[in-house]
């Protein structure tokens, strides 16, 4: 059965560290969701793991069998490129019929596998039609079921839904994870998208300049991110930097840059006079009562939420998500003043960043 | 000021019908999204407007101006494609100042406009480079200042944040409204991303099989679509099919298999078939229902709950804090809140194709 470990993985292009010891193991049966931004090395990782790119330095194991320096088609992985080709002169089935006697199928099991696949992604009334005339989406659906005709264990996906529209994004999302619990599939899948990740994965990796930032189960690293980073990226946090004006027990006081002051709960780590950076999921700071008071600047609405900016003293913004349903029943009239709180339980403190916080949560 | 009709268009490719009797009107100084699904003849719409596409029936005004035979570069448009063409033997600067320059206008202003937008795109560090040594997003980027440094007044976009990582997306889709409401120009916006529409839109307009569904404010489409399609289509939705057991002058009974769902009566009859829709959002905990939890994901900002009503199946979104107790397998109360739910006749041919993306 597919499990796959990863130990002290490498690699670099030119100058460039595109995997900097990566150590991972990946349980047979669980679905992985590898999140980071561009040039984080998930593609790098993926192929690596898919035998397409061999690592500078370290081991790959499928299975207990080490991997390294083996042939891609020996690994019973199959890899899904993000710009999927498939042959322009065959119909989608036989684009899928191709991929699987060339695995060694006879004919008539192929065709069976196909109508089975072609149904699992909706593309079983465009069969005969050629990819020319898919549009990019369908395109898209027509190489994941080429893909999962192989019938192969592991399944290394490198964002297979980047094509899709929105609509159809979050079906076939709903639809991969049905298929990899049913056919009891390791999968590997590569995305930006972080809410893709958080709902599709078993565990998620999050990555940037070719390391491990945090992994594990998308609530862990969603409730309890690790570092700046991983707050930034997975969800949306607000980050206020400023000095430990008191320490008494867990309970810290943070003195912000405008002169005002945040409670937190911290671990001994922080001490007076230290700087720190709060960082605290927008959708966790309390509209209605509370010390701070800020003007509203902007509404966005954003459908299953709203987003509210609020202006506070000296150029001190804060970003709210609050839920529909409060949206429609309340009134937040741009320039009218509320009242805010941040509960102290919802603070994660971080240690500055030595190259500063804009370092830390710039998109790339 | 460019205010944009579009009448009657009618469009084919071969026996291809991309664009069928559309006719829509966009005010000066809106943001207008157009979204459906792909082949829904969102970016032929657009290309008309831009001139692209010479070929068609039916009228394009801007500013009440017949646009249908005015040459391309006459038309004061700026347009950023989807697959982008920026010039391959210019620099991000030479491209980006392209249109300045080719206007004549005077070197000093030239420059600062070009490093303004290229200050706004945080491009500012790739100046000389070639666009082949940039990446799909900074190429993407670089399009975007180009077509705001072109004084452009009505601006066309096509997918022009989709090569952009979502979180830099996410980001910059406000800077883009920004810009386009501070310097007073019209923009239409393609996007198969509805949350960045409904992000950047004064308006959206729903399209599919090269037709106009309807169109509305993001927060109107949202709760109160005309169609069940726009519902379906845009964000995610409890559609239930189901007979009107019982209708007084006010509320409707609907019986859906296993439960009876109550609503505000719009017009319906006993007896008759329709189908309503609650948002998962509007589903609300506490209240009569038995529900049992069959899922339980983290959708960034939201717990996504499946629940199974007698056989039924209906999901609900709550902020984390709130549903943090409630585990796969367990049960929870749930109300059905009479007055967020909308009822539609049932459509003509059926549901499944009422629903159906293409």
């Amino acid at each position: 059965m597919p499990k796959v470990v990863l130990e002290k993985v490498s690699k670099k292009f030119g100058r460039i560290t595109a995997l900097n010891e990566i150590n991972l193991m990946l349980e047979d049966g669980e679905y992985s969701c590898i999140l980071g931004p561009t040039g984080s090395g998930k593609t790098t990782l993926l192929k690596i793991i898919a035998g397409l790119v061999e690592p500078d330095s370290g081991d790959v194991y499928i299975d207990g069998r080490r991997v390294t320096g083996t042939p891609a088609e020996t690994r019973n992985a199959v890899y899904m490129h993000q710009n999927y080709a498939l042959f322009p002169h065959l119909t989608v089935s036989q684009n899928i019929i191709f991929g699987l006697t060339a695995r060694g199928f006879s004919e008539e099991d192929a065709r069976r596998k196909v109508s089975e696949v072609l149904e699992i992604v909706r593309l079983r009334e465009w069969a005969d039609a050629y990819p020319r005339e898919l549009s990019g989406g369908m395109q898209q659906r027509a190489a994941l079921a080429r893909c999962l005709a192989t019938g192969a264990r592991l399944l290394l996906l490198d964002e297979p839904l980047g094509a899709l529209d929105a609509r159809l994004r979050l079906e076939v999302r709903r639809e991969l994870s049905r298929i990899a619990e049913e056919l009891n599939l390791t999968v590997v899948h590569v995305t930006h998208d972080q809410s893709e990740a958080l709902s599709l994965a078993d565990r998620l990796i999050l990555m940037r300049n070719g390391k491990i930032v945090q992994a594990g189960p998308p609530e862990e690293v969603y409730f309890k991110p690790n570092s700046i980073f991983s707050a930034y990226f997975v969800g949306e946090s607000i980050f206020l930097e400023g000095i430990i004006r008191s320490v008494n027990g867990r309970n810290v006081t943070l003195e912000l840059k405008n002169g005002m002051a945040i409670e937190a709960l911290s671990d001994d780590s922080f001490n007076m006079g230290e700087l720190a950076v709060a960082a605290v999921r927008c959708e966790d700071i309390e509209v209605g009562g509370g010390p701070l008071t800020g003007s509203l600047k902007e509404v966005n609405f954003l459908g299953s939420f709203a987003k509210l900016v609020f202006e506070l003293p000296r150029g001190l913004k804060i970003i709210v998500n609050i839920p529909l349903s409060r949206f429609i029943k309340e009134e937040f009239r741009i320039g009218a003043s509320f009242q805010l709180s941040i509960p102290r339980e919802k603070v994660h403190l971080f240690k500055p960043p030595s190259k500063g916080l804009a370092g830390e949560i710039e998109a790339v | 000021m460019p205010s944009v009709k579009v009448e009657s268009v009618t469009k084919r490719f071969g026996g291809f019908t991309a664009l069928e009797k559309v006719s829509i009107n966009i005010e000066d100084r809106e943001y207008v999204s157009i979204i459906g699904p792909s082949g829904c003849g969102k970016t032929t719409l657009l290309r008309i407007i831009a001139g692209i596409i010479r070929d068609y029936e039916g009228h394009v005004y801007v500013d009440g101006r017949l646009f249908d035979s005015e040459p391309l570069e006459k038309r004061g448009i700026g347009y950023v494609f989807q697959n982008i063409a920026l010039f391959p033997n210019m620099n991000v600067g030479g491209n980006v100042s392209y249109s300045p320059r080719a206007k004549g206008l005077d070197k000093s202003v030239v420059r600062t406009t070009t490093i303004e937008m290229l200050e706004l795109m945080k491009l500012t560090e790739r100046y000389y480079d070639y666009p082949r040594s940039l990446s799909g997003g900074m190429q993407q980027k670089t399009a975007l200042a180009r077509a705001l440094a072109s004084n452009a007044r009505l601006l066309l976009l096509d997918e022009p944040l989709s090569l952009l990582d979502l979180k830099v997306r996410t980001e910059l889709r406000y800077e883009l409204r920004r810009i386009v409401k501070d310097l007073g120009l019209t923009a239409i916006h393609v996007t198969h991303d509805q949350e960045e529409a409904m992000a950047i839109s004064d308006r959206i307009i729903v399209m599919r099989r090269a037709r106009v569904v309807e169109d509305g404010t993001p927060l109107d489409l949202y709760l109160h679509p005309k169609r069940i399609f726009t519902a379906y289509f845009l964000g995610e939705s409890n559609i239930f099919e189901g007979n009107v057991a019982e209708a007084d002058e006010d509320t409707v009974s609907i019986d859906v298999g296993s439960l009876l769902i109550k609503a505000r009566n719009t017009g319906f009859q006993t007896g008759e078939r329709v189908v309503a829709m609650l948002r998962p959002e509007l589903v609300e905990l506490g209240g009569d229902i038995n529900a049992r939890v069959l899922k339980k994901t983290i959708e960034g900002l939201f717990s996504r709950i499946i629940l199974d009503v007698n056989g039924i199946k209906i999901i609900i979104k709550q902020p984390y804090s709130i549903v943090s107790g409630i585990g796969e397998g367990s049960y929870v109360k749930i109300r059905l809140p009479e007055k967020h739910i909308l009822v539609y006749k049932y459509p003509g041919r059926d549901l499944y194709s009422e629903l159906s993306l293409y």
